[in-house]
């Protein structure tokens, strides 16, 4: 982590907008012969120049084909076929931030507070002591965004338009967060366990906490949830939430809090920013696409849906002189396991079963291949399915439009060309 | 004596020195800013008064410059159109443009958006800009027929006998 720096840096951006000034703006708004913008409706410390996260940029570490969705906050998603691993590694892990990366991770002075209605007394506990009192687990765990799928969805929902790639499956190290509870001490009126991280509210604000979700108790008290500081054997990277973060296995990922610094112990659900409609929440009863949703009927998202991946080969294959191709991917069902994935080479008309092997552990996503035979030359679609262990499968269309766009387990598609 | 009086001789030339290079500062400054009109004023706006397809202008020294290329601003990438200005200066100090470039909706769809981001994301009251941006935003981010599996069109509702 040689990118990481013990020291308080002051904040270069600030001094960078304040050197353009407004009078600057109106000269601008001159020169392109232009209206002069309401610039004075404007605070002070804002200017329309940004790029200071550049200076943390997470794509130094990352693959080159990853695709940038947005680069302040960045958000950044993997395509199919570079989720080819069993485990995800680092250079191939989707992002998603929702406020600015922290400048400064001052590791030896790191604390974790737990508080909240649900505790006599907070505690307070360093990594260390985090690391030395705790047993250490290490499970692969899925972590998908709640809007991955969302580019899918018609009317468009608003928000990142993640198309296929915002899931990963990592190992992640780390101590339960039910042993961190007992020892805390967490009463019987515990019914929520909210987070709060490090990252800055892009408002520049730095009162504003930029997200603070959660997850219900009995959620907490499963053992595969974890408060991780390592990711494949090192160091969470920066970008993924280093020194520590929440780790839970098949929820929508804004759950698993990043730059953990404290845990709010509730006696009530969670009111953290982002917990609130329209936020990580469905329609709780179907409603017509592009329907106007009350706040009061959205309900919290939880376990994600049964959902699969082609990995290999790439869309857009050519097969020449040959008729056998082993395909592969994994498939995954939120709090669920995968009972059953199938591939069709016929737009759904017929389905051949793939070998489907075990997770490596509850809440891991399972690798399939399927050999297939194309039998004619021509254009084919390869389209993956899966079925959870309480057999619901996944869709050929998107499936209950929402007004955020969450939760579009659709099946996924590939296209191949015979020869 | 003439110590004293070679010192306040050297005081004075230095204070009519300072004089002049006062003055001739701010003879450069006019200079510069009139040498930036000429180069940079003059051919950005075409005899009919549209935005011609690329241009540049300096915004300061040690930033990129705005260019417009294809009928879009480089920096942000937002569509060159009317009030797109407006968009630049009000829509791009807390994220990129690429969170309102990716995203499509109707005026209401925008509205909603603002709305939002005035009531829980510290985005400031947009005056009379407010109308000019949702306006442009609902013009060239519109929805479109996007989506690749679409949604069936209902034209008349029916009870089921
Ligand atoms: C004061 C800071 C600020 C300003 C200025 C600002 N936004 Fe935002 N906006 C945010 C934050 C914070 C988010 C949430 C970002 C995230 O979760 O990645 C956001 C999200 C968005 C989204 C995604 C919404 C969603 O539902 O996910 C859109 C679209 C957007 N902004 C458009 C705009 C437009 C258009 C303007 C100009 C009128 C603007 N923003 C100005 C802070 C701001």
């Amino acid at each position: 982590m040689s990118h990481l720096k013990k020291t308080n840096k002051p904040d270069l951006s600030w001094g960078r907008r304040q050197f353009i000034s407004r009078s600057g703006l109106a000269l601008l708004g001159t020169l392109i012969g232009s209206k002069i913008v309401n610039g004075h409706l404007m605070p002070e410390e804002y200017t329309p120049v940004i790029f200071d996260d550049l200076a943390l940029d997470p794509m130094r570490d990352k693959h080159k084909d990853l695709v940038v969705l947005n680069d302040l906050p960045w958000n950044v998603e993997t395509p199919p076929h570079l989720l080819d691993d069993k485990v995800t590694p680092a250079e191939k892990m989707f992002i998603r931030n929702n406020g600015k990366i922290p400048e400064s991770i001052d590791i030896d002075n790191w604390k974790l507070t737990l508080d909240g209605e649900a505790l006599d007394r907070p505690v307070v506990l360093s990594l260390q002591e985090l690391k030395s009192k705790f047993k250490s687990y290490t499970y692969q765990l899925v972590i998908e965004c709640g809007g991955n799928g969302r580019a899918e969805f018609n009317p468009p929902t608003k928000g990142n338009q993640w198309t296929y790639g915002a899931v990963s499956c990592a190992r992640w190290t780390g101590v339960r967060l039910k042993d961190v509870l007992e020892y805390a001490g967490v009463k019987d009126n515990a019914v929520y366990v909210g987070y709060y991280g490090a990252d800055k509210h892009l408002s520049g604000d730095l009162n504003k906490v930029v997200i603070s979700r959660g997850i219900p108790i009995e959620k907490a008290l499963e053992d595969e949830t974890l408060l991780a500081f390592q990711m494949n054997g090192e160091d969470i990277p920066l970008a993924h939430g280093y020194p520590l973060r929440l780790v839970v296995g098949g929820w929508p990922a804004s759950v698993s809090g990043k730059w953990l610094e404290k845990l709010a112990i509730r006696n009530k659900v969670h009111d953290g920013p982002k917990m609130e409609a329209p936020s990580y929440r469905v329609p709780c009863e179907p409603v017509e696409p592009g329907e106007n949703v009350p706040d009061k009927n959205m309900c919290i998202i939880e376990s994600m849906p049964v959902k699969s991946l082609i990995t290999y080969p790439k869309t857009g294959g050519i097969l020449k002189n040959k008729s056998k191709l082993t395909i592969r991917g994994h498939a995954w069902a939120g709090d669920l396991s995968v009972k059953k994935v199938e591939v069709s080479l016929d737009f759904g008309a017929t389905w051949q079963e793939a070998n489907l092997e075990p997770p490596a552990n509850r809440l891991s996503w399972q690798h399939w291949y399927a050999e297939i035979t194309l039998l004619q030359k021509g254009y084919y679609e390869i389209w993956a399915r899966a079925t959870d262990s309480h057999g619901k499968a996944q869709p050929m269309v998107s499936p209950g439009w929402n007004p955020k766009g969450y939760l579009n387990n659709t099946c996924h598609r590939i296209a191949i060309k015979k020869v | 004596m003439s110590i004293e009086k070679n010192t306040n001789e050297i005081d004075a030339v230095v204070k009519k020195v300072n004089r002049q290079m006062s003055v001739l500062s701010w003879v450069m400054v006019f200079m510069v800013i009139g040498v930036l009109v000429i180069i940079f004023g003059q051919p950005l706006i075409s005899s009919n008064g549209s935005l011609q397809e690329t241009m540049t202008v300096a915004a300061d020294e040690d930033d990129d410059f705005y260019e417009i290329v294809d009928g879009k601003e480089v920096s942000s990438g937002l569509i060159v159109g009317e009030n797109w200005e407006l968009v630049k200066t009000h829509c791009t100090s807390c994220h990129s443009a690429q969170l309102i470039t990716q995203n499509k909706a109707t005026k209401e769809g925008w509205d909603h958006t603002i709305k939002w981001m005035q009531e829980s994301q510290n985005l400031w009251d947009l005056g009379d800009d407010h109308e000019g941006v949702v306006e442009y935003l609902a013009t060239y981010y519109g929805p479109g027929d996007s989506g690749r599996r679409s949604q069936l069109v209902v034209n008349e509702w029916y009870e089921i006998e």
